[in-house]
């Protein structure tokens, strides 16, 4: 048998065998890779308790640094189910999420949060990619925050629930849920909320009251990363108005900015950031070659490419350009690619319609 | 775009929500939106038009017509099948609801081939959803629906076709040509009953597809479906409808197992002429068919189909991914995935045959239509076949380990193409190099879902090393954009806290969009030199003293000088610090690229000139550049050994510099003279130029001891005892120099005197754009007494003495413009040695040895002449050439130009020569003069059937220049206001004419055809305004292909032989970093795609550095091209290794295993004869034991094969009377 048969056939019994192999702590892992194990003791809407046997050591961790916990006793379908969620497999994701909470026993109904958590965010990742998806994932996250008010997980829920109202053209949903994020404790969350209301107005072609806010969020002193982030996140706003207000020069000078403060944790600012870059180029003619290097970003850098819909975007993007710059092969693969990876995304559907 | 079609929508529709105004062109309107794929603002539109209550009678009719074309438009463009299935039902139902209400309209019979065709269509698919294995249950409701809809759409196909002939009868059987519109009507009409029979036609054959092979039924079906094809051939059979029912009679003889008939049919089709759109979709589909056959279980020619599958990938690379393309590469598939399975294959073949279906099959899995299902099955075949999961991996380490197996067979591969290229099997090379782009894009894939599955826990280094090895990947496929952003993104994203990685990231950009810029079409790369400089730079800044950064500053240096940004190229080899291994190599070419920035400042225009001061600070540089760069690298090279080439060119542009600073020889404490650069050891150049005696010299360009190098350097020993006035030393250098460039080719050495009369001018030039008067003088004086001493000597003359003095004078006479006198003296003088050699073979018959030198002296002296000038005699000269050779190209030049420059000479009356110089001789004379106009219009007609001849499309651009130029002069010469405007007028038209039906014209040619259509305005007192740089439509020819597999076997061994320094060079700089990060074996790979695959090169330019030549072709010189300076290579410091998946990363202070890549290395390459072409074996590798004899094919079959089919092709094209594949006919859509 060769190792790799081994590797499954080792994976397969460890599902097989259930708790044999289920985790015999709870690990907290935070976004900046640092890790908490032990025991979690308590769980709020703004922390987590984590308490170690040894030495008693009692942590609290703020929600909002929070990547996700691994949880003592979880079923070990999860941890394949994250990993298809992380990789993009969204309906395998979804259907390891519900065969975990089959398999959960009911000993620990934070796991089962966590996982009616996940299925939310993994249906409104689908939403992003397939907007006829997107009314029930609308549903499923108003539902959620409504019922875990209390849950380390309320404003993550409240964050996703806002960008897929906004993203749907839900505008009362997103505002009020954008309105509920600036309740948050933490600053950068504020920021968010702050930043989805401007993204409302923008979404109202209201451009001026946006980018006031913009204003305000980019010239915010960050002190910590996931701050940073949110200012990063309010200059691509501003570059975005500048854009609609059809000021190029001054936009591309934002998003060089954008593109050389992300860190390479800042995924979707980059992507986002890449994508903005494009349709500049794009849109001063004679910069397709300009164009499609910022577009194939997104494409070919995989942590950008798993945003589906800016994905898809810059796809649809390249597709075009790949023809204006003669090499119809490779306006093919990409229409090819954006058929087949996104087969229900509005880019796809988009993609004969202005040729 | 959103808010103007919206806006133009509305607009409309309030508009007209009124009233309908009569005359809106409703039709016109809705086929505009059509047109721009605004569908559903079209169907809105209609809508509302329908709406109205006014609407005219005629537009009511076709409403429903007009909606059933947008839903059925629209339908093809959508993705979504059911989106698109609902579209197509609506189309057919307002398709029917059209015919319902107007049988009788002209648009009936194309609505009810839109209707069957959508039937047609709809059953098609019915058929291929039943023939899937998930269907399999169903499949008999699959097949009866399908037959339920074929038989509809025969209906409906039958009235079409009673329609259409209908219309084809009303048309008179005689129509007059001038009736040019109904004759098109006609046309029209014919073709769409030609259509509508081959849409029957394919109802037929498309219902013998519902039932199993092998059904009598099915045979049955099929043999009426051929005979009905058969039918609509013989009919048309001149048509390209009859060509397209030919070659679905053949699909139907090959389902009936005809195969042989199959066969001959689809070699009918593929070797009829004509490369149009529809000739080649025609001849695709054929060749589809044809690959069928071969692999059909009667044949199993696996071999063929894939080489021929390759061969029109190579040509068809564009239409790679229509149906057609994707069915030839399926074919493809079959066969690979056929021998790669036979066991009488050998092992390594099998696994790469495997491979290479695997790459081609998930592509084509990609694309929606009848191959998905099939294409996507093959893919779990294959991997199950290749020992991998047929599924992706589900986490980082599984992927990335998957990946690191084929990195290392990746390795494997390029160690064994570096081996074939060591052995100069190139064309087993390149078979091998599918492979590796298979393999390394199956690599590529599986990084890519690796770092798609990273969680905090994964290890980092881990995942920078698949990052690094993902772009590599990328590159290997030869997609240098998508592998420069990886690469660059790891660099800034990551090198912070990687910076190993970050380095040789850098590196791998870099490389990258060098690739990129190297393929790029030459006027179209700017972006891709701009990147290559971009990354340099920040390489160069981040990391400086590293050796990458030295040759990150090389290679901006190159790119600023390819881009003759010369100062800033020199700038950056100077940055390359002293003590590293390229700083003598960086020395060099800072001097080359002083130089030729001296040389071109010097060749400007007075006006346009750099003051005297920054000339001579920039010879300065380049002295003090060049003899750093070569003592430095002269101390490495023992004694005993030559020169390398590119040292070579250097050290003879300083000797260029020193004849031209007349320091001939070394004085006291002065520096080495030109005679002992040439001479004096250690390294003479003389000494490297030999050859030993009897051993042919080598033909690569840039080689030492090519003709054209030595050539070069006896030439400057030539001048150099010139200058000293040694007429003994003299004579024998002239003497060598006759040895070394007539030896092989004695009309080359004509040519090597006029290039050293050239030099000569240049250098008087030179000497003048510096305002060094006094040694302007001295050299002049002293080559008159030299040249004076040499024409009096009676005895010893011959035709090639007489023609150097004839020819040294000429250029003399050219280069003292400034002294009038002296010009005309020595042009006379020249003339003088013209008629000599004339009289002396007149005298003597044995004086020359070709005829042909008669006629090229008596052009030079009426060229000579002409200048003097004393235009009569030229003319005299002139026309008696063209009475003997009417149609010498070069004569009609030359005597064009005579009457233009008489023309323009402001002698009494002469501007009447400016009308033979623009339209030549009246019809009738007894001598033919062709005129600018006629010359131009000769070269353009040339060109159709010689596109790549350099030579005459040098001459177009001359001739078309010279006839605005001409008309212009002309035009300057009326007093009356109006005579002047028409003449200036057709010099304006003939600039902006040619302009319109010329590709994109480089950016020379722009130049100066743009200077000149400035000086035409301002002659007509009009505004100065610039000619577009770029027309509509006009942009820079695409690049289908940049990536490389479209060069023909021949092709690769010629581009192989012309691969210069420069290529090679610049190559190997940057693949130092697969070396170090990859191990040796990768070299062998990028080093054969950057030059097996490379099309186009690094602008070449000359060994000391002069322009590019600007004069007419007959005044063509030679040149040396020896590349672009290129940095030496060392790699010593930390080296970041990737040894695969067993021991993935590891740091190292240690030095690499593979050799570093210094300058001798680098250097090699160049210094071997290419081979030649005509040197490869032709055989093909032996068959492996117990393969089967039938499904060998050697090249010499394969050729026999294709000389049969195009001798049988041409033979069915003579019968079929004038078949010419191209007629305009429309050809069916979905045939």
């Amino acid at each position: 048998m060769r190792p790799n048969h081994i590797l499954i056939a080792f994976g397969l019994a460890a599902i097989l065998t259930g708790s044999v192999f289920a985790q015999q702590i709870d690990t907290v892992y935070l976004k900046n890779s640092e890790k908490f194990g032990g025991e979690i003791t308590e769980v709020t809407k703004t922390d987590v308790t984590v308490t170690q046997k040894v030495g008693n050591k009692v942590e609290k961790i703020p929600a909002n640094t929070i990547y996700y916990i691994e949880w003592k006793g979880e079923p070990p379908q999860l941890s394949l189910a994250r990993s298809n969620e992380r990789s993009g497999n969204f309906a395998d994701a979804v259907t390891g999420y519900q065969e975990a909470l089959a398999a959960l026993e009911g000993s620990n109904p934070r796991i089962k949060d966590d996982i009616d958590f996940m299925l939310a965010r993994t249906g409104a990742k689908i939403a992003i990619a397939d907007p006829s998806q997107a009314a029930s994932a609308i549903k499923n996250l108003s539902d959620y925050v409504a019922s875990h008010r209390d849950y380390y997980r309320f404003f993550d829920a409240q964050l996703m629930l806002a960008e897929t109202a906004l993203k749907a053209s839900d505008t009362r949903t997103a505002d009020s849920a954008f309105s509920a994020l600036q309740q948050a404790p933490w600053s950068d969350y504020q920021l968010a909320g702050k930043i989805g209301s401007a993204n409302t107005l923008l979404a109202r072609d209201d451009i001026n009251a946006a980018k006031s806010i913009f204003d305000s969020v980019a010239g915010t002193s960050p002190k910590t990363p996931a701050e940073k982030s949110r200012q990063l996140e309010g200059k691509l706003g501003q570059a975005e108005c500048l854009q609609r207000q059809n000021n190029q020069d001054e936009a591309a000078k934002i998003l060089d900015a954008v593109v050389d403060e992300s860190t390479s944790d800042d995924t979707r600012i980059l992507a986002q950031a890449y994508v903005k870059m494009g349709d500049g180029f794009a849109a001063q003619g004679q910069k397709n070659k300009e164009a499609i290097l910022a577009y194939l970003h997104v494409d070919v850098i995989p942590s950008l490419a798993a945003h589906s819909d800016l994905h898809a975007e810059a796809l649809f993007r390249l597709t075009k350009l790949w023809s204006a710059v003669g090499q119809p092969t490779r306006s093919a693969d990409a229409a090819a690619k954006l058929e087949s990876d996104y087969p229900n995304s509005p880019w796809t559907k988009q993609l004969g319609a202005a040729s | 775009m959103r808010f103007p079609r919206l806006f133009c929508f509305f607009a409309i529709v309030i508009g007209s929500n009124v009233t309908v105004v009569a005359d809106e062109p409703v039709l016109e309107f809705i086929q505009g939106l059509r047109q721009l794929g605004y569908y559903d603002t079209a169907l809105q539109y209609l809508e509302s038009v329908e709406a109205r209550p006014n609407i005219p009678a005629e537009v009511k009719q076709v409403i429903s017509y007009e909606r059933a074309q947008i839903l059925l438009e629209n339908a093809k463009k959508l993705k979504n099948l059911n989106d698109q299935r609902k579209q197509l039902d609506a189309s057919q139902a307002s398709f029917e609801q059209f015919v319902k209400a107007n049988p009788n309209h002209r648009l009936a019979g194309q609505a009810n081939t839109a209707r069957g065709r959508i039937l047609l269509e709809q059953a098609r698919v019915e058929i291929w959803d039943g023939d899937k294995p998930s269907n399999e249950g169903n499949r008999d409701l699959f097949r009866k629906n399908a037959r339920d809809m074929i038989q509809r759409g025969r209906g409906i196909f039958k009235q079409a076709v009673d329609q259409h002939q209908k219309a084809v009868a009303a048309f008179p059987s005689f129509i007059p040509a001038e009736e040019k519109v109904t004759i098109a009507a006609r046309a029209q009409a014919e073709a769409l009953y030609i259509e509508a029979e081959l849409d029957l036609a394919q109802c037929t054959y498309w219902e013998a597809q519902t039932y199993d092979k092998g059904n009598s039924k099915r045979k049955e079906v099929l043999s009426a479906g051929a005979e009905e094809f058969e039918a609509i051939h013989t009919k048309y059979r001149s048509m390209i409808g009859g060509l397209y029912a030919r070659v679905w009679q053949g699909k139907c003889f090959e389902e009936q197992d005809e195969i042989r008939i199959a066969l001959g049919i689809y070699e009918e089709i593929l070797g009829h002429p004509g490369k149009s759109g529809t000739m080649n979709n025609l001849k695709d589909r054929a060749l589809r068919f044809r690959l069928i056959c071969l692999n059909h279980e009667k044949r199993n020619d696996f071999k063929l189909t894939v080489l021929e599958g390759e061969d029109w990938l190579r040509d068809a690379k564009a239409r790679s991914r229509t149906d057609i393309g994707l069915g030839i590469q399926w074919e493809m598939c079959l066969a690979q995935e056929n021998l790669g399975l036979d066991r009488t294959t050998p092992m390594p073949e099998q696994a790469n045959y495997l491979n290479q279906a695997l790459n081609r099959a998930r592509t084509i899995s990609r694309y929606p239509g009848e191959l998905k299902t099939p294409a996507t099955s093959m893919v779990q075949r294959l991997m199950v076949a290749l020992n991998r999961e047929p599924g992706d991996p589900k986490d980082f380490e599984t992927a990335n380990g998957n990946a690191d197996v084929l990195f290392k067979q990746v390795n494997e591969i390029n160690v064994e193409i570096n081996k074939l290229l060591k052995a100069n099997k190139k064309k087993e090379a390149k078979t091998k190099q599918e492979t590796l782009i298979a393999t390394s894009a199956e690599m590529a894939r599986l990084y890519d879902i690796a770092l798609k599955m990273v969680t905090p826990e994964t290890n980092p280094i881990l995942v920078n090393i698949a990052r690094l090895r993902l772009a590599y990947g990328l590159f290997l496929q030869q997609k240098y954009f998508d592998a420069a952003v990886v690469a660059e993104h790891q660099m800034t994203k990551f090198g912070e806290k990687y910076p190993e990685v970050g380095l040789e990231a850098g590196f791998i950009a870099m490389t990258a969009f060098d690739h990129a810029y190297t393929h790029a079409d030459a006027n179209d790369r700017q972006f891709e030199g701009d990147m290559v400089a971009n990354i340099a730079e920040k390489i160069a800044e981040r990391w400086p003293e590293s050796d990458r950064a030295n040759d990150a500053r090389n290679a901006v240096a190159r790119i600023h000088f390819n881009a003759d940004d010369l100062l800033t190229a020199a700038e950056w080899y100077q940055k390359i610090p002293v003590g590293t291994s390229n700083y003598a190599q960086a020395q060099v070419s800072a001097g080359k690229a002083y130089w030729r920035q001296y040389v071109i400042a010097t060749s400007k225009p007075e006006a346009e000139r750099p003051s005297a001061e920054d000339l001579i600070k920039w010879k300065n540089a380049a002295i003090l550049h060049l003899e750093t760069g070569l003592a430095e690298a002269e101390k490495e090279i023992p004694k005993d050994k030559n020169l390398p080439d590119d040292l070579v060119g250097a050290k003879l542009t300083l000797v260029n510099i020193r004849n031209l600073d007349g320091i001939y020889t070394q004085q006291k404490d002065g520096p080495p003279g030109a005679i002992e650069l040439l001479t004096a050891e250690p390294h003479p150049i003389l000494k490297s130029v030999e050859v030993p005696k009897g051993q042919p010299r080598p033909t690569t360009p840039g080689s030492a001891q090519s003709r054209e190098i030595a050539s070069f350097a006896y030439q400057q020993l030539l001048r150099a005892h010139i200058g000293l006035k040694n007429l003994e030393e003299a004579r024998k250098a002239r003497q060598s120099l006759e040895d070394v460039a007539g030896e092989e080719d004695a009309a080359a050495l004509t040519q090597v005197y006029i290039e050293f009369g050239r030099e000569l001018e240049q250098e008087l030039d030179r000497l003048r754009a510096a305002n060094e008067t006094e040694r302007l003088e001295q050299v002049r004086a002293g080559f008159e007494a030299f040249l004076n001493d040499l024409y009096n000597r009676e005895d010893g003359q011959t035709f090639y003495s007489l023609l150097w003095i004839a020819e040294t004078f000429t250029s003399l006479a050219d280069g003292s413009r400034d002294n009038p006198t002296k010009s005309e003296e020595y042009f006379g003088k020249a003339s003088d040695a013209y008629r000599k050699i004339l009289s002396s073979a007149a005298a003597d018959s044995t004086f020359v040895n070709d005829p042909g030198q008669i006629v090229g002296t008596k052009l030079r002296l009426a060229s000579s002449l002409r200048k003097k000038p004393d235009y009569s005699a030229a003319e005299e000269v002139i026309l008696d050439i063209l009475k003997t050779n009417p149609s010498a190209l070069d004569a009609q030049f030359e005597v064009a130009s005579l009457y233009q420059e008489w023309g323009s000479s402001g002698l009494l009356g002469a501007e009447d020569k400016f009308f033979t110089a623009v339209v030549g001789s009246p019809e009738n004379a007894p001598i033919t003069i062709w005129g600018w106009a006629k010359m131009a219009q000769f070269l353009q007609r040339e060109l159709f059937t010689k596109r790549d001849d350099e030579r005459l499309q040098k001459l177009h651009f001359d001739a078309r220049y010279r006839l605005a130029e001409t008309q212009l002069e002309w035009g300057k010469t009326f007093s009356d206001e109006k005579e002047a405007t028409e003449k200036l007028r057709r010099a304006q038209a003939a600039v902006s004419g040619f302009q319109r039906i010329s590709p994109r014209w480089p950016d020379e040619e722009y130049a100066r055809f743009n200077q000149l259509y400035r000086d035409i305005l301002s002659a007509m007192g009009s505004p100065q305004v610039d000619l577009p740089r770029d027309l509509d439509g006009k942009a820079p020819p695409p690049v289908i292909d940049p990536n490389g597999g479209g060069t023909t076997n021949g092709n690769v061994a010629s581009t192989d032989e012309t691969s210069t320094n420069s290529e090679e060079s610049g190559s190997n700089v940057f693949l130092m970093i697969v070396m170090l990060v990859f191990g040796g074996g990768a070299v062998a790979g990028l080093y054969f795609l950057a030059v097996g695959g490379n099309k186009k090169k690094y602008a070449k330019y000359e060994t000391d550095g002069k322009p590019a030549p600007k004069a007419p072709p007959t005044d063509d010189k030679l040149t040396f091209p020896t590349g672009p300076p290129a940095g030496a290579k060392k790699a010593t410091k930390k080296k970041v290794t990737t040894a695969g998946g067993d021991a993935p990363f590891i740091l190292t202070d240690e030095k690499p295993q593979a050799k570093p890549a210094t300058k001798k290395s680098s250097a090699k390459p160049s210094a071997k004869p290419a081979p030649k072409a005509g040197q490869k074996p032709k055989q093909k590798a032996a068959p492996a034991a117990g393969e089967k004899p039938k499904r060998q094919y050697t090249p010499e079959e394969i050729k026999k094969i294709k000389a049969a089919r195009a001798a049988k092709a041409k033979a069915a094209q003579q019968k079929a009377d004038g078949v010419t594949g191209d007629q305009p006919r429309k050809k069916p859509k979905d045939k």
